[in-house]
């Protein structure tokens, strides 16, 4: 039965977490800071990536506020793990208002209250919206991230407006990142193949059925926005702590963009895709600076010229969406009956059989 | 006690009525056909039941309790559940999660169970695959259950539609043209297989229908409606040789010659 074949799975899963953990240990002792930094932002990527799918991928609501979300989180957790002296230096124009100004948590304690507040925000923008369909809603979440780098540049007592937080104390590494990110894929996966992630599918695929069938379609809604919003909040905190300076145009519409790449090119509706496409977009980004380092071409020297990357980047994208045109998954997962079918192919009926 | 009572209800859409004043009481067990020209608003008194849409005037007493006003989802879990005219599966689910859907109704567990795995969450989806196996078996659609719903041929669309709404647990099931689009061994086929399903669950039924060999042959108690009006009301017999009726279906000049 199902249960039964869960519990099997998980044996599996925790041998992989098991793998991930030795290789962070390796990799911490071995590895230079800037390979670090790659695997910080893939793991980033994959939290941001598997949250946004959530919500544009598996209940269908094509969301771009996710750097909203993002921006919440990063400055609702700085708020808390920055050290009243940063606090000053940094508020030198408009002091921070005041329960913010002494407190001084844990990074731990600030990520579980960036999550909140960005799920909070989630909840909120999601209740709304919920009569808003397809591109309707996608202008709505745009608006909204939108408003939220508005407010947040000219709310100096609380956010130090354009001039953003400097001298973030780096928090961030290797254990917090691949933890949260496989925090946020066990999360999700659980969802998603529950029946309540059977109800958010459904959503996406005839709203007035799955109304029909029973679905609530204002808790469900909300619930895919609430998670995923929780999850970009994380996301942000830890990106926050990561890049050591955030201000609100860090968090512009161009980095929704880029996680709605990643989402497509791993598949609307797919974690593993997710994880595969965040990985390869994130390390892919730094490899392709090769392009921009002078070079001889048959004999004929060019200069670099930096942001070459980028129109590379952008061809590989055309030519990969052209011929993937799913994504790279498309709704398909990883699964352990998947890969045992591949391994041994001849032994499934034998399997089958008992 | 009636299972379903309607006290006139009327839909009006701007100035056009689309249904006006309509009655009906339906015993338990009962199977009650509902015919009409298209247009007829016979799909119209569906949503209304359904509570897709309010009706403007009068109320909808479901075992004596008002539903009018209610949502679609409250309505579907107090035990009233349809078909589409159109189809509408979920067409990139496979046919298992889609009967699974209709279950999700009645979940016990709550989300935190549900993302922590606590046993009584596997216990509950174990369940629930179970009970989604077996109606897949009524439908005898158990073998194509990995196949996505949207691949399957049209018959089996319909009857995977009618395993979807099955799950949902319904005292009263709304059946909207059921037999649409089949050749007529596929929809005799289809009236045994209401039949037993009606017997099987224990269902109350309304049925739209267009094929008069269906509705007459499965119906005991027959309604048509014209222009949102219910001109005639009675067995199917009584139903065929109404003039007002035959006016309908086929125009004046016809009972002249008739």
């Amino acid at each position: 039965m199902i249960s039964k074949k869960m519990k099997n799975n998980n044996k599996l899963n925790c041998i992989v977490i098991l793998l991930v953990i030795i290789f962070i240990i390796i990799a911490e002792r071995n590895f230079d800071a800037y390979v670090i930094r790659i695997l910080n932002l893939c793991a980033i990527y994959i939290i941001l990536g598997v949250s946004l799918n959530l919500i544009n991928g598996f209940t269908g609501q094509f969301s771009l506020g996710h750097a909203g979300f993002m921006s919440i989180g990063a400055y609702a957790s700085a708020l808390l793990y920055m050290s009243p002296q940063i606090k000053e230096v940094n508020y030198f124009i408009t002091p921070l208002i005041m329960p913010f100004r002494v407190i001084e948590t844990s990074f731990f304690v600030s990520l579980i209250f960036a999550g909140l507040v960005a799920a909070l925000m989630g909840f909120l923008i999601g209740a709304p919206c919920l009569r808003l369909k397809g591109d309707y809603l996608a202008i709505v979440t745009f608006g909204f991230a939108e408003i939220i780098r508005v407010v947040f540049n000219n709310l100096q007592s609380v956010t130090n407006g354009p001039i953003g937080l400097k001298g973030l104390p780096i928090y961030t590494n290797l254990w917090w990142t691949w933890g949260i990110a496989v925090l946020t894929v066990l999360v999700v996966k659980n969802l998603v193949n529950s029946s309540y992630g059977r109800a958010l599918k459904s959503i996406r695929e005839n709203e007035s059925a799955a109304e029909a069938m029973g679905v609530n379609l204002f808790f469900h809604k909300s619930l895919a926005f609430t998670v995923g919003a929780f999850f970009a909040g994380l996301g942000g905190a830890l990106l926050g702590s990561l890049v050591m300076t955030i201000d609100p145009n860090t968090f512009s519409f161009l980095l929704t963009f880029q996680l709605i790449v990643i989402v497509i090119v791993g598949g609307l509706g797919s974690i593993t895709g997710t994880i595969i496409s965040a990985t390869i977009i994130a390390v892919s980004m730094e490899l392709l600076r090769a392009v921009e380092a002078p070079m001889n071409i048959f004999g004929l020297h060019l200069t670099g010229i930096p942001g070459m990357r980028m129109l590379v980047f952008a061809i590989l994208l055309m030519t990969f969406v052209l011929l993937f045109k799913q994504g790279l998954m498309g709704k398909k997962e990883w699964s352990w009956e998947g890969f045992f079918k591949i391994l041994f192919p001849k032994q499934r009926d034998i399997k089958e059989g008992d | 006690m009636s299972v379903l009572k309607t006290d006139s209800i009327c839909m009006q859409f701007g100035g056009l009525t689309a249904v006006s004043n309509f009655n009906l009481e339906l015993k338990e067990g009962e199977l009650v056909g509902l015919i009409g020209p298209n247009g007829a608003g016979k799909t119209t008194i569906f949503n209304m039941l359904t509570g897709i849409y309010k009706p403007t005037k009068g109320k909808v007493y479901f075992y004596d309790r008002e539903i009018s006003g209610l949502g679609v989802d409250r309505i579907t879990s107090l035990g009233i559940a349809r078909t589409f005219q159109n189809i509408r599966l979920f067409s990139n689910m496979t046919v298992l999660d889609n009967v699974k859907v209709g279950t999700h109704v009645h979940i016990k567990s709550s989300i935190w169970k549900t993302i922590m795995q606590w046993p009584s969450y596997l216990q509950e989806e174990d369940s629930i695959h179970e009970r989604a196996m077996e109606l897949l078996k009524v439908v005898h659609l158990d073998n194509l259950k990995d196949h996505l719903a949207g691949s399957l041929p049209y018959g089996e669309q319909r009857r995977l539609e009618i395993a979807r709404a099955l799950a949902t647990n319904p005292k009263l099931l709304l059946l909207d043209e059921p037999a649409a689009g089949m050749n007529p061994q596929e929809s005799s086929e289809l009236m045994k297989f209401i039949l037993d399903i009606q017997n099987k669950f224990k269902l109350t039924i309304i049925l739209i229908e267009h094929d008069m060999k269906v509705v007459m042959g499965i119906s005991k108690r027959m309604l048509v409606i014209d222009y949102g009006e219910t001109i005639a009301e009675g067995k199917p017999l009584e139903i065929q040789h109404n003039p007002e009726v035959i006016k309908a279906y086929l125009g004046v000049e016809a009972t002249n010659y008739a």
